[in-house]
Order: structure tokens, then C-alpha cells, then sequence
């Protein structure tokens, strides 16, 4: 016989649980086994709904509540018991917590989407280029680190300690993948954490010593924030790579939560010191060679520090007045 | 070897309980069995010390206002018949500067109490005026006092000196030491004494073997054995003559403190500024390193085997400082420098280290001042790049007076360098300015680099 309809039962994902083919109209919806749809749900009726196939004018596809507490429902309409309204095609609709949708046959079917992504070779291996330049990255701080002549057993627990903890942090994120979207994706939060924490580490650097080299203390001082924006915008690849479907909302969150703790360490740090950034002093002392300005004479410095006097004076008042009112 | 130290045992046991304990000291402390002192001379002296000075002595007691709990104990000593007492400033501090929350009273050898007030302080030399008040027999009958020795007379060093007042609120005591003459590269003049102090004995006099002042016990050494300091006598007596009619101050000792501060650090620093810097006898870098004139500088280097950075340190400061209270001592120098060889490093480990060693500074931003604020520079000394960092920071209740802190780092080579630390506690902004000057200007290269 000809497949007229397919009904397809939804589950809470939104994926089809079940499905039953039409080959006759009316079709009947309910708990009761005399339904040629039958549903295993508390919440519908014996005869829940009627479908029927109109062919008057436009063919359309209308629905009849039957005896029902909990009725009919899709996006912008509630039918109670014994209403009747054409379904719009494609659309998923409710019958007591079931989500049941129409495929007629004839619809324009969508094209095929392509798989969202492709365990494409090259990816794979830009992951784990990235994941090499980490490696070596992080060995050429122990490097630094080690006295001259240690031997290869000093690089071990760092780079094993590092390559676990980036495994261990993106299985975790894959574990979130296979619970929000029913597939383990590993390499995905692997490579956003690699490209995050690369850049972490790049940025940290390129700013120390553009301080050093262009005098400019403030890109040293900023460096706790970018270290937050970076860590944010890893936080929301992640969740991103979880939902898709919400980019643009996660990442107004994320984008929020970092301002906000900016702010707020910033807020903080002034209501103890009346500075804006935590680091007192740019530390980073690099080869002399990359310095790119000129040394000031003392009397320059001598200048700078006067303005200090009327903020101290006023910062030691308030502290003052704080305390008597603390009852010292 | 062995032989020398046989003969100094033997010597020590012989001579031991003849003279007492300093000769003692040559001898390994275990090997010395403890004497059975013998009733000498030198006793009774102290048994005649402690009779003259008995009646004279005062517990100086601070207690919480509103109950009779002691929160400090130190002694004292009459000077004049009208009641007037000497004592430490720092056993009179919490009520100086608390005087809502403590209180001062005395207690005498033969247990009569009364109130004190204070009169008038020398926080430079720690001492305080205070007056004996409302006690029945500070009426009844004209008080006997401690003379003081006369300037003139100066001690012989070795002289047998006698440390009197309440150690541990045990009782009154007197202890036997001998007069060193003063401290060496002391700021303040003070007696060195072989002899213990306690906690509790602060204030109490050290009288000559005729009884008379000779100075006021004020601290010991915790790292030492029996080497303890006294203030000269000669302030107390000044001290006297300033206060012994100063009117009762209302509220606090602040603003008087701060004046004897911005005193101190005038001359300090004029003092400080005034000396040429010493050499450091480095090759490449002329490094500012104080006088030792009232500064102690010690050095340190490397491990001789070491494989990675060798260096060499020298940490000068001064040994004492103005105490003002139990949280907060000022009106001290320090200075020091690390002077880097990175040769065994390379470059680039060498910067890690140097930038590692620059970045473990700590600027306090204790209770009494405000938090740090810092300016920094590439300061160019005579073609010699510097990294230099002043912070500043500002005393909340001694105003006028600053913490000054200047780091520097030398900037012109691979693998070497010199970091250097200025810190000048509680000294006013224009002197802040002109160490930081002076201390920079301390920086160049030498000669042929």
C-alpha cells in the first residue's frame, strides 16, 4: 500500500523515538490500542487526537481533539477537548509530554546536511601541531628554569604533568559532548584548549617584554586581565562546542562573567591601594638588546614620583578617618 | 689544637669561680661545672646597690582603662622629690598613644601603689618623663631620689655596673654586669652592658658602685648572651630638665611623636646624604654602598660549586630604629645590592633569573601606612641604563612621614647586572626625593666597563 504520511514520535532531544507509517486517513492518536498511533504516556487520553487528510481546496492536514484534559499544543496554540485546526506542516506538536511531528508525503525534503564535523585529516593534524608547540613550549621554560648540564629527567614530570592535565581537562569537555549532543568529541575541546593556552602563553610573553622594551609598564600590568579574557573565551569554545545551536548567547554570558570579574578585582585592588592593576612594578628584565627607548635622566623619574605626595596625604587621611570610625 | 684547648679548660676552671663568668667564656660551656659562688666583695656591692636604690625603684604598670588587668609591666626610678620617674618610652607607648584605652600606674618594693601621668617623652632615646600623682605618701613625706653620675666622670670599661627594676613581674631585682663602653656604629649613643636584662626590667636604673645613675636599661640581644644596651644617663637628665613642668598633654602622643620623627630623619638623612657612597670594588659598575659609619653591612655570595647564577651580596642597615610602638618601628636605613654573574647561565636563563629576582621584592603595606604606590623608569646614569622602582607609601597617623623604597636593576649586559635596594623608613617627602636622587646618582659604570 501506498506510505501516505510517516508520524514520527520525538523524543526530549528533539530525536525521532519511533515512527509509524500512514496508509489511510483518518489517523488516530492515543493510549488505547485501538489508535493506529500508540503512545505510552500518562499524560494523553484513550483517543487523544484525529488526524484527517482534507482535500478541499489546498490539501491540509487537520486536527481533532478528542476526549482530553491535557489537549493539543505547538508554537502559538492550545486545542482543548473536541477543537479542531489545520496543522501547519512540519510542525511539532504536543500531545499530553509527547512531541510528535507529520511528514506527508510529497514534502520538499531539506538537502542533506554535511556532517557538522568532519574528523577532517588536517584538523587532526593542526591539533596535534599545536599540541607538539605546547610540548615544546612548556620544555623551553624548563629550559630556562634548569641549571646549565641537567640532564633529560628534569623536562619529564612537567611535559607528562602538562600533556595529562590538557588530556584529562579535555576528556571531561568530551564526557560534556557525549551527555549534551550523544557523541564523544575529543579532538574539538582538545584543540580549543591547545590554541587557548598557546595563546595564553604567547600573549604573556609578547607583553612582558614589549613592556620592557617600549617602557610601558601598563602592558605588563594588564597581563592578569587578558590571562581572564583568554580563559573566558576557552570556557565559552567549550560550551559552544556543547550547544551550537546558542553561540551568540554563551558567548554574551561568558563575555559578561570576564568584565565582571575584571571589574571587580579591579574594584577591589582600588579600594585597597587606589590602584587599578594588582602588579606594582613591571618585573620582566629581558637581554638589553630588545630595549627600544631611551633611559631617562633621574630628575625625570624625581618629577614623576611629586604628584605622589597629594595621593598619599589624602589616601592616609581617609585611612584614618575609616579607622576612628571603626572605633580604633 | 687540642692543647690549647686543654690549657683555656684548665684556666677556665681555676679561674672561674675567682672572678665570675666572662672569663668563663673561653672554656666550652659543658665541660664547666657550676660554680658555688663565694660570698665576695663584689656581691655585698650589689647587696649595697640594691639598699640604696630599694626605695627609689618603681614597677611602671600599664593597665586597660576600665579594668585592673596589666597590659605591659616595666620600671623606673625617682629623680626629683616631686615624684618625677624615668622610664622607657616603649613601656609608657600604649598609653602615650592610646590613652582612652590604658592607663599608667606604679607600684613600689614595698607594695604602696599610685597613678602616673606622663609628663614628657624622648622617643629618639626611649625614654619618658612620668609623675607620681594622688598617692598619700608622695604628700606625706618628701620623696627619696637617684642622683645622677656626673657627665665629667666618665666609666672605665670593665667597671662593675648594677641593672635594677622587676624582671617577668617576678620582684625586684638586681643584677650584676660590667660597663663596655658605648655601642659601636650606634645611631643613638648606647652603653654596651655584659649582663642580662629581662623583659619587666625596661626603665629600671643601672647605678654605679656609688649608687648613682649611670644609665637606663632598654633592650638586649635575643642572638647574644649578656649583651645588653642602656641609655646613657645624660638624656634622662635632659629629659628632666625639659618636662619636669611640661603641662599634661590632652589625647593622644602623635603629633609630638611626629615632631621628634621629622627631627630625626632631618639630621639622619643630612647625615646619610652628607658621606660620599663607598666603593663596592665591582669592575664594571660603581654601586652605591653606605658608610659604615652607623651602618652594619653584611656579605654573602654563591656556592663556590655552584652551575648556575654566582653572585655576591651586601645587606647594610641600621641596628636600631625608633620604636614607637609595639607593631611599628621607624627612622631606619637599609640599602643593599646583589651584584649577578651569569656567565656559567647564557643569556637568556640568566634573564629569567634576573627578572625573578627583581620581581621578589615586597613592599609592605603594614597596618601603619598606606598601601605602596610606585613610579617606574628607564633612568639613564651617565650612560648606564637602570630599570628603577620608587614606591612611596604614607604613615597614617605620623603625618608627614613616607616609606621609601628604590629598586634598581642595572640594564647593559647579557649576563651580568646589579639590583639594588634603598629603604628609608619614616622620613618626609622632600628627603624621599633626595635619596631617591642620591641613591640613583650612586649608580654608573666604572671607568672602563
Amino acid at each position: 500500500m501506498e506510505r501516505l504520511a510517516l508520524i514520527e514520535v520525538l523524543d526530549h532531544d528533539g530525536r525521532v523515538q519511533h515512527s509509524v507509517p500512514v496508509v489511510r486517513w483518518p489517523v488516530t492518536v492515543g493510549r488505547a490500542l485501538d489508535c493506529d498511533v500508540v503512545l505510552h504516556d500518562p499524560h494523553v487520553a484513550a483517543h487523544h487526537a484525529t488526524l484527517d487528510l482534507v482535500a478541499e481546496g489546498v490539501p491540509a492536514l487537520w486536527l481533532t481533539v478528542g476526549a482530553s484534559v491535557n489537549g493539543v499544543r505547538w508554537p502559538e496554540r492550545q486545542l482543548a477537548a473536541g477543537a479542531s485546526a489545520p496543522l501547519p506542516p512540519g510542525t511539532i506538536w504536543q500531545a499530553g509530554s509527547s512531541a510528535l511531528r507529520v511528514r506527508l508525503a510529497g514534502e520538499a525534503l531539506a538537502a542533506e546536511t554535511p556532517l557538522a564535523h568532519p574528523a577532517r585529516h588536517h584538523h587532526t593534524l593542526l591539533t596535534a601541531a599545536a599540541g607538539c608547540a605546547l610540548l615544546a613550549w612548556i620544555a623551553a621554560q624548563q629550559w630556562l628554569e634548569n641549571e646549565p648540564g641537567s640532564t633529560w629527567d628534569k623536562y619529564l614530570p612537567v611535559l607528562i604533568g602538562t600533556a595529562a592535565g590538557l588530556a584529562a581537562w579535555s576528556v571531561l569537555w568530551g564526557l560534556g559532548s557525549k551527555l549534551f549532543q550523544r557523541r564523544f568529541r575529543l579532538i574539538p575541546h582538545l584543540r580549543a584548549v591547545l590554541g587557548f593556552v598557546l595563546a595564553g602563553l604567547l600573549l604573556d610573553a609578547l607583553l612582558a617584554l614589549g613592556s620592557f622594551a617600549l617602557s610601558w609598564p601598563w602592558l605588563s600590568h594588564i597581563r592578569g586581565w587578558v590571562e581572564v579574557a583568554l580563559l573566558a573565551a576557552l570556557l565559552a569554545t567549550h560550551v559552544v562546542l556543547l550547544a551550537p545551536g546558542r553561540a551568540r548567547a554563551i558567548a554574551m554570558i561568558f563575555g559578561a562573567l570576564c568584565a565582571l570579574s575584571i571589574g571587580i578585582n579591579a574594584a577591589l585592588t582600588w579600594h585597597s591601594s587606589e590602584r587599578v592593576f594588582g602588579e606594582l612594578y613591571a618585573a620582566t628584565l629581558p637581554p638589553p638588546n630588545l630595549r627600544l627607548v631611551d633611559a631617562r635622566p633621574p630628575a625625570a623619574l624625581l618629577e614623576d614620583l611629586r604628584p605622589l605626595r597629594e595621593v598619599l596625604d589624602r589616601r592616609a587621611k581617609e585611612d584614618e578617618d575609616r579607622e576612628a570610625v571603626d572605633g580604633f | 689544637m687540642m692543647i690549647a684547648r686543654g690549657i683555656a679548660l684548665m684556666l677556665a676552671l681555676i679561674l672561674y669561680p675567682l672572678q665570675c663568668a666572662p672569663v668563663a667564656r673561653a672554656a666550652p660551656p659543658a665541660a664547666v661545672p657550676v660554680p658555688v659562688e663565694p660570698k665576695s666583695q663584689l656581691s655585698a656591692s650589689a647587696q649595697r646597690a640594691y639598699e640604696t636604690a630599694r626605695d627609689k625603684l618603681l614597677q611602671v604598670r600599664t593597665l586597660l582603662r576600665d579594668q585592673d588587668s596589666q597590659a605591659s609591666v616595666g620600671s623606673g626610678f625617682i629623680v626629683s622629690s616631686e615624684g618625677h620617674v624615668i622610664t622607657n618610652y616603649h613601656v609608657v607607648s600604649q598609653v602615650a598613644l592610646q590613652p582612652q584605652r590604658y592607663r599608667l600606674t606604679y607600684t613600689r618594693a614595698d607594695g604602696a601603689t599610685g597613678v602616673l601621668q606622663l609628663l614628657a617623652i624622648d622617643a629618639l632615646h626611649d625614654l619618658a618623663l612620668v609623675r607620681m600623682v594622688s598617692a598619700p605618701d608622695t604628700a606625706a613625706r618628701a620623696l627619696a631620689v637617684l642622683a645622677f653620675r656626673p657627665q665629667a666622670r666618665a666609666l672605665d670599661t670593665g667597671e662593675r655596673i648594677y641593672s635594677l627594676g622587676n624582671p617577668l613581674d617576678i620582684g625586684f631585682a638586681v643584677l650584676e654586669g660590667n660597663y663596655n663602653g658605648l655601642v659601636s656604629r650606634s645611631y643613638y649613643p648606647q652603653i654596651f652592658f655584659a649582663g642580662a636584662l629581662n623583659p619587666g626590667m625596661s626603665g629600671g636604673p643601672v647605678l654605679d658602685g656609688e649608687g648613682r645613675v649611670v644609665g637606663i636599661n632598654v633592650a638586649t640581644r635575643l642572638d647574644g648572651q649578656q649583651v645588653s644596651f642602656l641609655v646613657p644617663s645624660q638624656f634622662a637628665e635632659e629629659l628632666l630638665a625639659r618636662g619636669r613642668n611640661a603641662p599634661p598633654v590632652a589625647g593622644d602622643w602623635y603629633p609630638e611623636l611626629t615632631r621628634q620623627l621629622l627631627a630625626h630623619q632631618a639630621l639622619l638623612v643630612q647625615r646619610f646624604i652628607s658621606q660620599p657612597w663607598r666603593s663596592a670594588g665591582q669592575a664594571r659598575y660603581r654601586i652605591p654602598v653606605p658608610q659604615e659609619e652607623f651602618m652594619r653591612c653584611w656579605g654573602s655570595s654563591s656556592r663556590a660549586e655552584t652551575k648556575g647564577l654566582e653572585y655576591q651580596r651586601s645587606d647594610c642597615r641600621m641596628d636600631s630604629a625608633v620604636f614607637v610602638s609595639g607593631r611599628l618601628q621607624t627612622g631606619r636605613l637599609t640599602a643593599r645590592h646583589e651584584v649577578y654573574d651569569g656567565t656559567k647561565l647564557g643569556s637568556l636563563r640568566f634573564a629569567r633569573v634576573y627578572s625573578a629576582s627583581f620581581r621578589n621584592e615586597f613592599f609592605g603595606g603594614g597596618a601603619s601606612t598606606t598601601a605602596p604606590h610606585c613610579k617606574e623608569s628607564l633612568v639613564d646614569r651617565e650612560g648606564l641604563p637602570l630599570r628603577a622602582v620608587v614606591c612611596l607609601s604614607a604613615y597614617r597617623k605620623l603625618k608627614g612621614l613616607y616609606n621609601l623604597s628604590v629598586l634598581v636593576a642595572t640594564v647593559d649586559a647579557d649576563i651580568q647586572g646589579v639590583q639594588g635596594r634603598l629603604d628609608a623608613h619614616g622620613i618626609d617627602f622632600d628627603n624621599a626625593l633626595r635619596l631617591t636622587d642620591h641613591y640613583l646618582q650612586g649608580y654608573a659604570w666604572n671607568g672602563s666597563h
